[in-house]
């Protein structure tokens, strides 16, 4: 019994006639639900260049080491901020210093294998430096392995953690499934930010405090409260569609037809879900990101040297001055995550209209 | 109604007990104290004053010394002056542990109006704007103002708050210098932060309230009201709108939250002293009392607030029924 | 002169997949207080074509190519929007298909009648509610007044109906269109919503095109009837002419489909083989030949156009009870045979 997904009814026209032309039309043309929205995410090129986008940063930014960029924690003491220069003006020089902090073995085979290849050649300030003299460019680039990173932990985390539990709380129903989704009700009350906040100062170990050395690191706890605190909604929204699905028509005929639960599990919820939950995760994505911007502008995000876009917008926007707009040290990571996002919300429109879901409000 | 309103006193309730514990143990989980950060006290000072906030007790005794409403502490027992009563449930944040000679209540009283004020001139905002663009844009769609208003809306939501306040800082305050930056005094002084704060939420609304018309403007009823001779402008006030209000009216719950949680950053640019200034600080300074009065207090209103939109939510729709709410 | 007159009338819609042709040919005349049908099925473009009238279609993707509708002396379809909004409710009303999704839910069945009064009248609150009050108790609606005040989806599916109706008949119109108006109800009311329509036509002399796929309902009610068939009427005639006497190869399949639910127990169930062509690749010629028993060479090359029935004569002669005089037209170039078979049962 294979299932044919509804055509997709321009939403201008409601008329019974044409509702039923384009029915038969699909007849004639069976297509599985998965080809069909691969189709039609790649109707829109807007969509596409998202996803080509997308991909491409994610290879600049795992590529980032071997890239012939300054080093983006190399400090230049008592240095202004310099403005861009064209890439035609200064297109390099040979003053590259390898100084980078602590870098996984990975990294650090790319960095060695970068000077083994450009030697100590490397860009020049095309997006200018900053007060330290470290180079924009350098920390935007690097600055995306760690906004995406974040986002994309928390993104796993959200869905690791909420997927299950929303799942859970659909598929068993009854008591369980009062239970979960009080906690969950409780929770979403709360207001979050409040939590965030204790969580991470209570990893800033003051100054003065005899060595007491935290059991995770400032990052990767970052990781786990921003990703901890975005699985509220995955869970509601994974709940309703198990419950949707179950007491749908298709299940109940399949069950009638005498397909077993693993079956159906299989071949009409999973794939269900999984269109939502995709979505719902590109659609969580650029707000995981903005969060950490906004946290890293209180000073709770990465710490220097280290960098993400939000450190460097917060740090360009503390430099802000009537005296001297240094535009280009807030517009360079401001571009960088505003094409991202768009990129990613983009996407997430195409990747919604593809799997057929509406769009809802966060409630 | 009576019942909804008493099934949300007990939500209230759990849910505010939930966040003053939940304080309470990250607050005293941190490593050092509140007076760790100062410089190096004197011992026997450092000692008088943890006895003098209670530090000394242990930890549960502390906690339901927070709680309230019965105080405690044996001094007041023994009619040295002090209140029987005490603790958050009988209305006390108690004294700062950072600035010693005021009390947190007092610190909120001169805080948290001005935190209310610029949040809901930043919310009506948001709402204003993002539901005109959201109508503009829904009257002709693909149109160029219909274009306009979505790559506005687009841009609100992909840039950090803080990036977008910078950016009307440098327009309207460096380079025409028409409005202040900083500070806090007269109305006009509000002006930036209050936008700057509302953006990122009209951009939402707008999205929100143009998708919700151009799907209302489809349904059958729409049909017929232009069956019955309605003008195109009456349709989308009269019938459209109302209609699509309800994603609207329900993403204000999480819109007033977003405005609090923004308000700690719009507050450090502009400089403002409201609630959310002395909120960081005193979670970064364990100052508990507080940390866990602001907590709270904003704990109460976005609750109070979301109990609202519940129902203004059933005032609009009435084929919903308060009793049937979760 | 007539109330309402269509004359080729075409309405194409230009789809994501490619232009439909919803509308192939229609002409129609609708008389003061005349029931007049068009039957269908899905898909045929009876709806369409009524939208069309009111210019209620969405345009684009609508894009009425050809065709002129004349009320009262003017050409509804070459109306400005001003125009035709005075027209809309006051001459011509619309009846839509389903109650439950037709009314607004969020305004009271009495709001959304006073809003069509004053949409038109010079009328006070208080003197449009009375009116309606009066229109609801007309169709039918028990403790009017009280009514008012009701939301939609407080009411039942036939009193929905029946405020629907009352809307639009409140401004007392000249021709009202009803689209499918049972479809969504159950046959007890479906009767009754009828009945209702019979009996307004004969107090207001009000004209009434109906749109609908019952053909019981056709029998029973209706003046003329107009059969549709992939966009285009391919036969119409007086109700007794056409049940008597179909023209068409379609007309006489869907009667014979009718009849045989009332055939011996253990009878077949007739029904007309295959489907309706695809809209988006009609087929050269007439569009009903591929299931056509009737059909011949000529009758895939070309269309055949609307005319007047030969062979009336013929069939009288042969013992049939037929009218000669009577208004038909039919487009096929087989009818002849077919009406030949008018008098084999079913």
């Amino acid at each position: 019994m294979s299932e044919r997904a509804a055509p997709t009814r321009p939403s201008w026209f409601r008329d019974a006639d044409y509702e039923l032309a384009a029915v038969q039309i699909e007849r004639l043309r069976p297509e599985s639900p998965w080809r069909k929205a691969r189709e039609r995410l790649g109707r829109r090129a807007s969509v596409r260049w998202s996803l080509r986008f997308l991909v491409f940063l994610a290879l600049l930014s795992f590529l980032a080491p071997l890239l012939p960029l300054p080093s983006p924690a190399a400090i230049t003491v008592a240095a202004e901020p310099a403005p861009p220069v064209a890439p035609w003006s200064a297109f390099g020089d040979h003053k590259f210093v390898a100084e980078y902090w602590e870098l996984n073995p990975l990294d650090r085979a790319l960095v060695s294998l970068r000077t083994s290849l450009f030697g100590k050649w490397r860009t020049g300030p095309w997006l200018g430096t900053d007060a330290l003299g470290r180079d924009v460019l350098a920390r935007v680039v690097w600055g995306s392995r760690t906004s995406l990173l974040v986002a994309l932990c928390a993104a796993l985390t959200s869905l690791v953690i909420g997927a299950t539990w929303g799942a859970l709380a659909g598929l068993v129903g009854g008591r369980l499934d009062n239970l979960l989704m009080r906690i969950v009700d409780v929770l979403f009350a709360v207001p979050t930010i409040f939590i965030v906040i204790f969580t991470l100062s209570f990893l800033d170990t003051p100054k003065n405090a005899v060595g007491q050395a935290p059991l995770l690191s400032r990052e990767q706890v970052f990781f786990l409260v921003v990703g901890a605190v975005s699985w509220l909604s995955m869970a509601r929204v994974v709940r309703g569609q198990v419950l949707e699905l179950k007491r749908s028509a298709f299940v109940e005929a399949a069950r009638i037809a005498g397909a077993s639960t693993p079956w159906i599990l299989r071949v009409h919820v999973l794939p269900n879900v999984l269109g939502l939950v995709i979505v719902n995760l590109t659609l969580t994505l650029p707000s995981v990101i903005l969060y950490e911007a906004f946290l890293s502008f209180l000073g709770l995000g990465v710490e220097p040297p280290k960098v993400s876009w939000g450190l460097r917008a917060a740090e360009g926007a503390e430099a802000l001055n009537p005296l001297e707009s240094y535009v280009w040290l807030i517009a360079a990571p401001a571009v960088a995550m505003a094409l991202t996002l768009f990129a990613l919300q983009t996407l997430g429109d195409g990747l919604r209209d593809a799997f057929g879901v509406e769009e809802r409000s966060e409630r | 109604m009576l019942r909804f309103l008493a099934r949300r006193a007990a939500w209230f309730a759990l849910t505010t007990w939930v966040v003053i514990t939940l304080a309470f143990v990250l607050l005293r989980a941190a490593p050092g104290g509140p007076f760790s950060n100062e410089r190096k006290l004197h011992p026997s000072v450092e000692a008088a004053l943890r006895e003098q906030y209670h530090l000394d007790w242990p930890l549960w005794k502390q906690y339901l010394q927070t709680l309230g409403p019965l105080n405690l502490d044996e001094r007041g027992w023994l009619g040295d002056g002090a209140e029987p009563f005490g603790g958050l449930l009988a209305g006390d944040f108690g004294p700062s542990m950072q600035h010693r000679d005021v009390s947190v209540n007092d610190v909120l009283a001169s805080s948290l109006p001005i935190s209310i004020t610029l949040g809901s001139l930043a919310l009506a905002l948001a709402l204003v704007l993002g539901l005109s663009a959201g109508v503009a844009s829904a009257h002709s769609p693909g149109s160029k103002l219909d274009q306009l208003v979505r790559a506005l809306a687009t841009s609100g939501l992909v840039l950090p708050n803080f990036v977008l306040a910078s950016l009307l800082v440098l327009v309207f305050a460096f380079w025409i210098p028409v409005l202040p930056v900083a500070g806090f005094g007269t109305p006009r002084h509000l002006v930036l932060p209050s936008i700057a704060l509302a953006l990122p939420f009209a951009a939402y609304i707008a999205r929100l309230s143009r998708a919700g018309l151009l799907e209302t403007l489809s349904k059958d009823y729409i049909r017929t009201a232009r069956a019955k001779g309605a003008s195109r402008a009456r349709i989308l006030w009269r019938h459209a709108l109302r209609g699509a209000l309800a994603p609207v009216v329900s993403y204000l719950g999480p819109a007033a939250a977003g405005v609090l949680t923004g308000s700690l950053v719009i507050e450090r640019i502009f400089a403002i002293p409201g609630a959310g200034t002395h909120f960081i600080a005193s979670a970064l300074n364990r100052d508990y009392t507080l940390a866990m009065g602001v907590t709270v207090v904003y704990a109460v209103l976005v609750f109070g607030f979301n109990t609202l939109v519940d129902v203004a939510y059933t005032l609009l729709d009435p084929r919903l029924d308060l009793e049937q709410e979760a | 002169m007539s109330l309402l007159e269509v004359k080729n009338l075409r309405v194409r819609f230009d789809t994501r997949r490619g232009p439909v042709q919803a509308v192939e040919h229609v002409s129609l005349r609708v008389e003061r207080g005349e029931l007049v049908a068009l039957v269908g099925e899905s898909g045929s473009g009876k709806s369409v074509s009524a939208l069309a009238l009111l210019a209620l279609l969405p345009r684009p993707p609508a894009v009425i190519e050809t065709g002129e509708a004349w009320f009262e002396g003017r050409n509804l379809l070459t109306l400005g929007e001003r125009e035709l909004r005075r027209v809309r409710g006051a001459q011509i009303a619309l009846v839509p298909q389903d109650p439950n999704t037709a009314l607004h839910p969020l305004y009271t069945i009495g709001d959304q009648i006073v809003e069509a009064l004053q949409l038109h009248r010079e009328l006070s609150r208080a003197a449009a509610r009375d009116v309606a009050a009066q229109a609801l108790s007309e169709v039918g609606v028990p403790a009017a007044r009280e009514r008012l005040d009701a939301y939609p989806h407080e009411l039942s599916g036939g009193l929905r109906q029946r405020a629907m109706i009352a809307m639009a008949i409140a401004l007392e119109p000249k021709l009202l269109i009803a689209d499918e108006p049972t479809t969504a109800l159950d046959v007890t009311v479906q009767a009754q919503i009828l009945e209702l329509l019979t009996r307004l036509r004969r107090e207001r002399d009000l004209g009434v095109l109906l749109i609908t796929h019952d053909l019981g309902l056709v029998a029973q009610y209706a003046d003329r009837v107009g059969v549709m068939y992939c966009g285009a009427i391919v036969e119409s005639a007086p109700t007794r002419e056409l049940f008597r006497a179909p023209a068409h190869p379609y007309t006489r399949g869907l009667l014979a489909s009718a009849k045989s639910l009332d055939g011996p127990h253990g009878a077949k169930l007739e029904s007309i083989g295959g489907l309706p062509p695809d809209p988006l690749a009609p087929p050269p010629g007439c569009a009903f030949a591929p299931r056509c028993a009737f059909a011949v060479e000529a009758c895939t090359h070309a269309r055949p156009p609307s005319l007047p029935p030969s062979g009336l004569r013929a069939l009288a002669s042969s013992g049939v009870e037929v009218d000669i005089a009577a208004e038909r037209r039919v487009a096929c170039f087989e009818h002849e045979r077919v009406l030949a078979r008018a008098g084999d049962p079913a």
